[in-house]
């Protein structure tokens, strides 16, 4: 029998995490790739990687289950046909409760973004996501890393290697940069102004977004920037206690709202909208034009496969959304969000694109 | 005459009287279109810099008034005080004088007076006696319909406490009694907006929270429904009362809703550089450990994607779902 499996995809602003997990909910499968900007494709490629992997390991097997979250997750639901789409935070609380069933702080940071999430008995009771300022995340690290002229793989054992870290002003990445170049210049060591860094990304994001609010082990530190094991330790010395990382640690949203879109078809019974590995055959273009309709003059994306239209976002009056709806169903009412298939009847010749 | 009225700042309180006024000595009422693109562009290149957002978008508001030829007063109220010595924003005080400062070219079309809200019928006559002498209005007259006014706004309240939100009000400001006997609609959660009102109730800033949540089967309600009374009680949290009225409205109004065992969840809208919106909210935040009550803090700017606000109002949802025990997918 073909072995059942749920997809789960996270688009995020900079990389793309694709999960496939088994019927346990354990990880058969997770890429962790680079948005690069077209995130259709970056998709596509790591379902066809998956894909040949998991049909050596496993054989025939079947996609019972797709979800979809992170920034882009409407697109990459409209493209592979999602039944459910997640936002990030309860996709993340969700995956780190699975692993560690007691954790009661998370702290998550990816290439853009940052949250802290409080846990209590094993459900959300308290988040907060960065605001208006993108200081203290993944872009920032690579963009200093290659700035001080190393690979930001490297960029926690340098930390590590520091004795006497420097204080860096951590408000803000602009002022830190230019606080770096200073201490640069008085002659600190490389090792001293990344172990620094580190610290004040820490800082940074424990007064932005823990604001006063009472953290509590057990601690979970997830998302790409937990790999950098110099920010690890950082956030230990700040919460005076160890902070788990777990197996998983960058692939948690995506594998959370894998597990949340099986539960989904588990609980309704229905099947899935997966469009099937075909979607990486067909062409794919994302158009956008600004509605006349009213003064709003509001962006309108559009999700164009093979040439039809399939989907419709960012009109405030519903005014293109709706057109669609006979097609694309967006149950946002229920707090959860399913998208039906929409295969068009002719394909046209793959397009490697 | 056409008497035009910014859909801004003090309009989500006191529309139904300035409605009431000026009908009832025959002018015509013409407000400014909701707040959309043009109107924040406006409003952004006309406005001082270093001002919070919901002053900018009222600037925006006005010019968009101005501009139309038909109009031929712009009414920018200097609302002082709404209760005794409970005064507003500073910079809401001074709106007429910004605004003439900004269209100085047309400050002769700028209708202002001074008005001291709650405190009784005499500021009343006194301040739309003025108003009512610049428009060419006998006494009498004037008298009438401050009368009238007051009838708009008394039923306007009434609604309110009902629980219908200001935006229908404005919506049915010609059938107030109609609204008022309509049922409101129950839905399966809960949640509060604390805050105020020309943050809560402008959609297009805001990223139109109340729509966010209502289809996601929340019944919403605003500190403005709420009877004063009902919070006074509240004052000893904070030593002693705010000077600034509305922050007084968001800061026990919230409090009040975190009391309410009905309420699932308690959500404050401000504007990003609003000085008295960061002290609601952090007395929020202390009162919030207290009940363990869910709450979310919108701020808003001069932004226009809404999708960071979006997966907050999502998982907001998410959270008080969970706590309902009505889990994470379809039930």
């Amino acid at each position: 029998m073909a072995k059942k499996m749920a997809l789960g995809i996270d688009i995020g602003s900079v990389t793309t995490k694709v999960v496939f997990v088994d019927e346990d909910d354990e990880v058969l499968e997770g890429l962790y790739l680079r948005t690069k900007g077209n995130p259709i494709i970056t998709i596509k490629q790591g379902m066809v990687e998956a894909y040949e992997t998991l049909r050596k390991k496993y054989g025939e097997f079947e996609v019972i289950a797709v979800g979809t979250t992170g920034s882009g997750r409407q697109l990459a639901g409209v493209v592979v046909g999602a039944d459910m789409i997640k936002n990030e935070i309860s996709a993340h609380a969700y995956a780190a409760i699975r692993e560690v069933p007691d954790v009661s702080t998370i702290f998550e940071i990816g290439g853009q973004d940052s949250k802290i999430i409080f846990i209590r008995n094993g459900a959300v009771v308290d988040f907060a996501m960065n605001t208006v300022c993108a200081a203290g995340t993944g872009s920032f690290l690579d963009h200093q890393a290659e700035r001080i002229g190393i690979s930001i793989e490297d960029f926690g054992d340098y930390a590590l290697r520091s004795e006497n870290p420097v204080r860096i002003a951590g408000r803000c990445t602009v002022f830190a940069e230019s606080d770096m170049i200073h201490k640069q210049q008085m002659g600190a060591t490389s090792e001293d102004i990344i172990a620094g860094l580190s610290e004040s990304l820490v800082r940074n994001y424990l007064n932005n977004l823990a604001r006063g609010k009472e953290l509590l082990p057990t601690f979970v530190f997830q998302g790409g920037v937990s790999e950098n094991i110099g920010i690890v330790r950082a956030f230990e010395r700040a919460v005076g206690h160890e902070v788990i990382v777990p197996k998983n640690n960058k692939i948690m949203g995506a594998w959370g709202v894998a597990m949340l879109a099986k539960r989904e078809i588990e609980l309704t019974g229905r099947s899935t909208n997966f469009k099937g590995f075909k979607i990486t055959e067909l062409r794919h273009d994302t158009r956008v034009f600004y509605c006349d309709g009213c003064a709003n003059n509001c962006e309108v994306y559009e999700v164009i496969e093979n040439g039809e239209t399939i989907a419709y976002w960012g009109d405030r009056c519903g005014r293109w959304s709706n057109r669609l709806t006979s097609k694309v169903n967006t149950h946002r009412n229920e707090g959860y969000s399913s998208v039906n298939s929409v295969i068009p009847a002719n394909h046209a010749k793959d397009d490697a694109r | 005459m056409k008497i035009g009225v910014p859909r801004g700042l003090y309009f989500y309180v006191y529309y139904p009287m300035w409605y009431g006024f000026f009908k009832s000595l025959g002018h015509d009422v013409v407000l400014s279109v909701p707040t959309n693109k043009d109107i924040l562009n406006l409003g952004v290149s006309n406005a001082v810099d270093d001002i919070c957002i919901s002053v900018k978008v009222y600037h925006g508001h006005v010019k968009y008034l101005l501009d139309k030829r038909n109009v031929d007063y712009v009414f920018v109220p200097r609302v002082v005080s709404e209760d005794k010595y409970r005064y507003t924003c500073p910079k809401l005080a001074a709106m007429p004088d910004l605004i003439k400062s900004a269209f100085n070219k047309d400050s002769e079309r700028i209708l202002s007076v001074n008005m001291y809200m709650n405190q009784g019928k005499k500021p009343l006559l006194d301040a739309f006696g003025k108003i009512g002498e610049k428009l060419g209005a006998s006494v009498k007259s004037v008298k009438k319909a401050v009368k009238e006014a007051m009838g708009y706004q008394e039923k306007a309240v009434k609604c309110l406490r009902k629980g219908h939100n200001f935006a229908e009000i404005v919506k049915n400001i010609r059938n107030l009694d109609k609204l008022f006997d309509e049922p409101v609609k129950e839905r399966r959660y809960n949640v509060a907006l604390a805050g105020f009102p020309y943050d809560i109730y402008d959609g297009y800033m805001n990223g139109d929270v109340i729509k966010h949540l209502e289809e996601a089967n929340v019944r919403v309600v605003i500190t403005d429904m709420l009877n004063p009374k009902l919070y006074k009680h509240y004052t000893k949290y904070m030593i002693k009362d705010l000077f600034w009225h509305q922050a007084n409205v968001a800061a026990k109004g919230g409090m009040y809703y975190m009391d309410s065992k009905d309420i699932d969840g308690v959500i404050t809208v401000s504007s990003f550089n609003c000085g008295i919106g960061a002290i609601y909210e952090k007395l929020l935040d202390l009162y919030s450990k207290e009940t363990n009550k869910p709450l979310m803090h919108i701020v808003v700017d001069e932004q226009t994607g809404d999708a960071g606000l979006v997966t907050r109002i999502e998982a907001f949802i998410d959270l008080i779902r969970v706590k309902r025990g009505d889990g994470l997918v379809a039930s």
